[in-house]
């Protein structure tokens, strides 16, 4: 009797907690909804943003850009030195070593990414100043590095354990023949733990791409088109955080907001279904025969 | 034969760097915070309101600590309770069935719901559409919204963990699993539930972009009122530092806020050390 | 080629593994290593090629001599190595095409000319009797071959270096009796200019191919000598019962 009660109960609760998510997505579209009508796909491609002109030109192009810009920049720096770090934990570490950084990446992860973004801005921004005689120090780049260290974390968990899963006859075969176990582990393991290690990117992608503290401090925020990895930008949650309370609710400016917070939900659900699928045989690193 | 033992060597130079490398990262935020912002850290910046002109040039930030605890608590009690729920109908009473999976599967996708995204719907549900206002409730329940899946997560995968024996025994007994559960699995997951808890807690008092929309403003009174709007402590550095109000006060402020989370953090391990698996 | 055991034991964390062992494998042939489960055939094997100090805990004492030299004088591991090539049990094709796979020693140990390689692939590839199925695919992946022509991929890796001596850790236990003839061929044959190793659980086997036998127990050696007496007239009661099941 109590069983069913629990059951029951538990299942209703369950039950709510996925009709919120899908409340939240129903929302936003709906709320965004009169600006994809009258406006299209051109919100997306078009780059002109002056939401109080009239008519409101409602382009989010040069934040979509921004967005796409920083965080695959940060994966471009995260790779390397995540896949290392790996490496490193799974295979060279002394333990006890081993021991104290797996719960330092542990928590990098607590610290808030306002603190992050801000001591970025107090101590990159100002590196950027003073050596290359800029005058304002942000930009996309910048950004990228810090979200580096933030997703760097959550790359090197999840890469080292796909590593570690690699059944030890592979590391054998190759040390057997001479090899050295820093050159195994580049040329045997790594390939081998491919699929691990493109889902710990994508999962660094995600969480670079829906970031927003940092990027808001660091990246420069001109409504400008992006050129190179130097120049400014504004990725969509900064543009987000930026001009909502601004905005008159209601009005395109608003309407188009929400569809900003569209687009991003999209990235991030069609990365998760991208992870969902790697996850699928992600634990089976290699095909046995 | 010399270039390959360079090789060699440069390569595992390469992996212990990184290793290394990520040990800096920490030292070196820490460090730095500490250094810049030790001397900020007075019994007056914790007891008091923020002064001077511009407001925070000096004094305190007491109401942003206030604030900072309102919001945490008010997201706790709003999500932990409907977390744990979930968690056990994941872990105990959902066999395999569609509706868990799909269940799975929306938690995960909205613990990948970037944090401002929640603040856009907070602001748009909590304080238009319900008439909030920018409040504290509004920031609470956005913050609760965000950290709901976290609670989830961690108090299922504690859940996962316990011991498979103990409920075939409970099963064998024929004593009923709610029995079991609330009787022996629950107590032996509580420690690692409780530290996905404290994570959460530190996941929300860092956050933010939600309550940037929602509730936080640079001053405010500390009446405590859920309607009134509140600061908090990551705003606060924000705008201090965005508004060039006090590099002084900020880098206390980020100290502060560091240090509270380091707490929260290293306690959530040190629990989640100590689950019990079981007598084996 | 020679390849000496002198009083060598091994132990993991104080957990011993061999005892004293005392043998002599000299000149080319295949000398088979027989005995009960966990009597440290695998450890000795690991022992020749100076792998088994790769997993935890390792302690020896004794010496092991390639021909007359230590080989755990050196800290040079790699180069031990080199010379003393291994197959396992499972067949690994580790992930690259089936040329890199044969020419990953050969890489590593820096040789670059072309020509070289193409020639090194296509010997070692036909002295594990994989060639004629291979040669065409040389570019695919590895992965892709099945299981006995992936041991034989492996018997074409570890020749690829070029060794002096060959040792294989039960290589056909996990694959089909088809597979299991053609390996037993191929290490006939290379018999010829190899000392071959060959660890088995399978006293058919090891009765077909070897021309000395060793019978391991519990982590010392029981029995040592030419094949066929040692099957028809052992020495010690303990072989007898242990090849007991052995009817012709």
């Amino acid at each position: 009797m109590a069983d069913t009660l629990a059951r029951f109960t538990s299942l209703v609760v369950s039950a709510c907690a996925t009709i919120l998510l899908l409340a939240i997505v129903v929302f936003i579209a709906r709320e965004s909804w009169p600006v994809w009508s009258s406006f299209g796909l051109k919100i997306i491609t078009g780059t002109d943003w002056s939401p109080l002109a009239s008519p409101p030109q409602l382009g989010l192009g040069t934040m979509v850009l921004s967005t796409l810009w920083v965080a695959l920049g940060a994966m471009f720096i995260a790779a390397p030195l995540g896949f290392s770090g790996a490496v490193f934990l799974a295979e060279f570490a002394p333990a006890w070593l081993a021991g104290v950084i797996r719960p330092v990446l542990n928590i990098l992860t607590g610290i808030p990414s306002v603190v992050y973004g801000f001591v970025g801005a107090t101590v990159l921004v100002k590196w950027f100043e003073v050596s290359f005689d800029m005058a304002s120090g942000e930009s996309l780049f910048c950004a990228s590095l810090v979200l580096t260290v933030m997703v760097l974390p959550y790359i090197v968990t999840t890469s080292e354990a796909a590593i570690r899963s690699i059944p030890a006859e592979y590391r054998q075969a190759a040390l057997a023949l001479g090899a050295s176990r820093p050159y195994v582990a580049l040329r045997v393991l790594l390939p081998l733990a491919k699929k691990g290690l493109l889902g710990a990117l994508i999962l660094g992608f995600g969480r670079a791409a829906g970031e927003t503290m940092a990027v808001l401090m660091l990246a420069g925020n001109t409504l400008h088109l992006p050129t190179s990895w130097f120049s400014k930008g504004e990725p969509l949650s900064a543009l987000i955080a930026l001009e909502l309370g601004t905005s008159e609710a209601g009005s395109p400016h608003y309407q188009a907001l929400f569809a900003a917070g569209l687009v991003l939900l999209i990235i991030l659900f069609i990365i998760n279904l991208i992870l969902t699928v790697i996850r699928k045989d992600y634990g089976r690193v290699v095909r046995k025969n | 034969m010399i270039s390959r033992s360079f090789w060699d060597r440069f390569l595992l130079a390469t992996f212990w760097s990184a290793g290394l490398a990520i040990l800096l990262v920490l030292t070196g935020i820490i460090g730095y915070l500490l250094l810049r912002g030790g001397s900020s850290l007075t019994v007056e910046f914790l007891t008091t309101a923020p002064r001077g002109l511009p407001l925070g040039t000096s004094g305190g930030v007491l109401p942003a600590i206030k604030g900072t605890l309102l919001l945490v608590l008010i997201a706790v009690l709003a999500a932990a309770v409907p977390g744990l729920i979930t968690a056990i109908y994941l872990s105990e009473y959902g066999e395999s069935s569609k509706f868990t999976t799909l269940v799975n599967i929306t938690i995960q996708c909205m613990a990948g719901i970037p944090s401002i995204v929640t603040g856009l719907f907070g602001y748009a549900f909590f304080v238009v559409y319900l008439g909030f206002g920018f409040s504290l409730l509004a920031g609470g329940l956005s913050l609760g919204i965000m950290i709901f899946p976290v609670i989830v997560l961690t108090a299922r995968d504690a859940l996962l963990a316990v011991n498979e024996q103990y409920r075939l025994a409970g099963a064998a007994l024929g004593v009923s699993r709610w029995y079991m559960l609330h009787r022996v699995i629950i107590p032996q997951a509580a420690p690692a539930i409780l530290s996905g808890i404290l994570l959460a807690m530190g996941y929300a008092a860092g956050a933010t972009a939600p309550i940037m929309v929602t509730a936080a403003v640079i001053s405010a009174g500390m009446s405590g009122g859920l309607m009134e709007p509140v600061m908090a402590l990551p705003y606060h550095l924000y705008i201090l530092f965005s508004q060039h109000i006090s590099m002084e006060k900020a880098y206390g402020t980020a100290l502060l806020l560091v240090l509270l989370l380091l707490f929260l953090n290293i306690t959530a391990l040190l629990l989640k050390g100590r689950q019990g698996k079981g007598g084996y | 080629m020679s390849i000496q055991v002198k009083n060598w034991s091994v132990f993991f964390e104080k957990y011993p593994v061999l005892h004293n062992i005392d043998l002599e494998f000299n000149g080319q042939g295949i000398f088979a290593v027989i005995g009960p489960s966990g009597c440290g055939k695998t450890t000795l094997l690991k022992s020749i090629n100076r792998t088994a100090e790769l997993d935890r805990g390792f302690n020896c004492s004794g010496k092991i001599l390639l021909n007359g030299e230590d080989i755990y004088q050196k800290n040079d591991a790699a180069s031990i190595r080199r010379r003393v090539g291994m197959v396992f049990q499972t067949p690994v094709a580790l992930p690259m095409s089936v040329r890199e796979n044969v020419l990953f020693g050969p890489r590593y140990f820096g040789e670059k000319n072309k020509r070289k390689l193409r020639d090194i692939c296509e010997r070692s590839l036909k002295q594990a009797g994989l060639w004629e199925e291979v040669k065409d695919k040389l570019e695919h992946p590895a992965g892709e071959l099945s299981g006995g022509q992936k041991q034989r991929l492996a018997i074409a890796r570890a020749l690829a270096v070029e060794p002096e001596v060959l040792l294989l850790d039960e290589p056909c236990s996990s694959l089909d009796p088809a597979s299991t003839m053609l390996i037993e061929r191929l290490l006939t044959q290379l018999s010829g200019t190899l000392s071959i190793v060959l660890v088995t659980h399978n006293l058919f086997q090891a009765k077909r191919v070897a021309h000395q036998t060793l019978l391991m127990m519990a982590g010392q050696v029981v029995e040592y000598g030419p094949t066929g007496q040692l099957f028809s007239k052992p020495v010690r009661q303990e072989t007898a019962d242990f090849i007991s099941g052995l009817t012709w």
